[in-house]
């Protein structure tokens, strides 16, 4: 089974590689087959390709209509998530949207 | 409040998602942050050994021997900048049109290179003059040509990456376009799927170019004083760039960009997409005033934000670290352990989103009063002489203090620095006051009760699990 490749996105991806070290940490706990990073709004176009599932900032969720045209997942991290860099809570998250893509 | 906050979000949410789905308007901002803030940066650290912190009335000493020296070979100093910050409209010129192609899915290096072609033929007077001489690159200085690719360039820049990119989409959809078989290997198709495009865009550039001269340089045609596409379009559109570099216009920008994080969206983030050019014009303004011994006077620009008012980050929220890490309330303290070092470098999302300041009726007054009044204030001080105006654009991450002290190259940089956190700290006190004993009054009333022991069953989730099947 291939690895699963979750982004979180940010403005530059700074604030966001806070909360990808603590889902990483989620991510070995559980065995998750996932590959987390942190990438920037400019990076987007270019990495929608090798991105299996879009998670994203709050303070960027004015973005979703535009990541959703790269027709993969997208979710926005809940605020208090976000801000304690709950990792398996996010991780929850992005594994539930590949789930809900399955379903479909 | 709480109802007038919900409405803004509702109000806010849509219009920011019209502004960044602008295609143009992502061009833009990526061109920017993508593309040419690596070359800003780096031109920025040459600069520090152009335009040292030293005062420049010190002339005894070492301090004033390193100050002779560096006026004596500043001409020289000058080159690694010139050729890095300094060429930030065809940094800008080729991002726009590289990250417009992205989103049209089209041969996005080739066509950024195209728009860099096409800009640098935008960058030479071309024309017959007075005595019947001829201008080209032999009647021009070369850093008459360099000139117009720095912030006079930004303009033009913009305009000819969108332009090379739209050509392309029409000549396309015409089907103008040398298509060869698909046997032939991608890399040589798209060689020469980009060549009627490129010619037609360097073809008009040209014609463009010459027009432009000829039209309005004055007569008769002089290399010393002929003019460019990027000087005429900067003549039109310079009033945009006075005008932001005014107080009503800073005080706007950060109203706008505290009012969007208010509701929790990224305010510095669409604010630039809007700003950028200006802010930058005003900075490279000032570069050149002082590498000609003169002072610097615009005060609007990038580092005016980050460096002086998003203290800790946007909403000068570095004083409320403090305030959380020796709360009574377990939750606030609890924020203030995980912001602490995010803030030392001006990342404060952990604080927007976890006090939370966002959508917080109580907390949002502070937030936008704060970095407003030190915009004005900074604004003031700057405007009178008494701090130096920002000259040099350090990463948004740098400390504060020394972004302070690098950002304007004066120790009254940092000081203003400590008096902004002084006022932050003001106002940000009675409110995390008033926060701090809600939620300890919440706290009693409620036992805490999450029932989340933060494990993960990973058979809710078959599609990532590792049981082989």
């Amino acid at each position: 089974m291939a690895y699963k490749r979750i982004a979180l996105v940010c403005s530059f991806g700074l604030s966001t590689s806070l909360l990808v070290q603590a889902m990483e940490r989620a991510a070995t706990a559980a065995q998750a087959k996932v590959d987390i990073f942190a990438i920037g709004t400019s990076e987007l176009a270019e990495r929608a390709e090798t991105t299996d599932v879009f998670l994203l900032a709050p303070q960027v969720r004015y973005m979703r209509p535009t990541v959703e045209k790269y027709g993969k997942p997208v979710g926005v991290v809940d605020g208090m998530i976000y801000a304690t860099a709950d990792g398996a809570k996010a991780l929850r998250q992005a594994l539930s949207l590949f789930q809900e893509e399955g379903m479909q | 409040m709480n109802n007038l906050l919900q409405w803004m979000e509702r109000m806010l949410l849509p219009a920011t998602v019209r502004i960044v789905e602008n295609r143009y308007m992502q061009a833009i901002r990526n061109a920017f942050i993508g593309s040419a803030l690596p070359m800003i940066i780096v031109g920025s650290i040459f600069l520090i050994f152009v335009i040292p912190p030293i005062p420049a009335s010190v002339s005894d000493g070492v301090l004033g021997a390193i100050n002779q020296w560096l006026i004596r070979y500043r001409p020289i100093l000058f080159i690694p900048f010139q050729f890095t910050f300094g060429l930030i409209a065809m940094w800008v010129g080729y991002g726009v049109a590289y990250h417009l192609s992205q989103y049209y899915k089209m041969d996005a290096s080739r066509l950024g290179l195209t728009s860099v072609a096409t800009l640098l033929v935008f960058c030479v007077p071309i024309g017959i003059t007075g005595d019947g001489g001829l201008l080209g690159l032999e009647a021009i200085h070369v850093s008459q040509f360099v000139e117009n690719l720095g912030a006079v360039g930004l303009f033009i820049a913009i305009l000819t990456g969108i332009g090379v990119v739209e050509l392309n989409r029409l000549l396309y959809r015409y089907g103008f376009i040398i298509k060869l078989p698909s046997s032939v290997p991608g890399n040589v198709a798209k060689s020469f799927e980009i060549m009627i495009p490129a010619f037609l865009s360097v073809g008009i550039a040209f014609l463009l170019e010459w027009w432009a001269t000829a039209s309005s340089s004055p007569q008769p045609l002089d290399p010393a004083t002929a003019l460019t596409m990027p000087k005429v379009i900067m003549a039109k559109l310079g009033f945009l760039v006075q005008a932001s570099d005014t107080l009503p216009s800073a005080v706007l920008q950060i109203i706008l960009m505290m009012l969007l994080w208010s509701v929790g969206i990224h305010g510095m983030n669409v604010v630039s997409s809007v700003a950028y050019p200006l802010w930058q014009t005003n900075l490279q303004a000032n570069i050149a005033s002082i590498g000609a011994g003169q002072p610097a006077t615009h005060i609007v620009s990038e580092p005016f934000f980050h460096m002086y008012a998003h203290l800790g980050g946007s909403g000068a929220t570095l004083p409320l670290v403090f305030m959380l890490l020796w709360s009574k309330s377990q939750q606030l303290k609890s924020v203030g352990r995980v912001s602490l070092m995010p803030g030392v470098f001006n990342i404060n999302e952990p604080i927007t989103f976890g006090v939370p300041i966002a959508l917080n009726p109580i907390m949002v007054i502070p937030f936008l009063t704060s970095p407003s009044v030190i915009v004005t204030l900074n604004y003031l001080v700057m405007k009178m002489g008494l701090v130096p105006v920002p000259t040099l654009q350090p990463p948004l991450t740098m400390p504060v203090f020394l972004g302070g002290f690098l950002a304007d190259g004066s120790w009254r940089g940092a000081a203003l620095q400590a008096v902004d956190l002084l006022i932050a700290a003001l106002i940000y006190y009675p409110f995390f006051k008033i926060w701090e004993k809600r939620l300890l009054a919440d706290a009693e009333g409620v036992v805490a009760q999450d029932g989340d022991n933060g494990t993960i069953d990973l058979h809710h989730y078959p599609s990532c699990g590792t049981s082989e099947k």
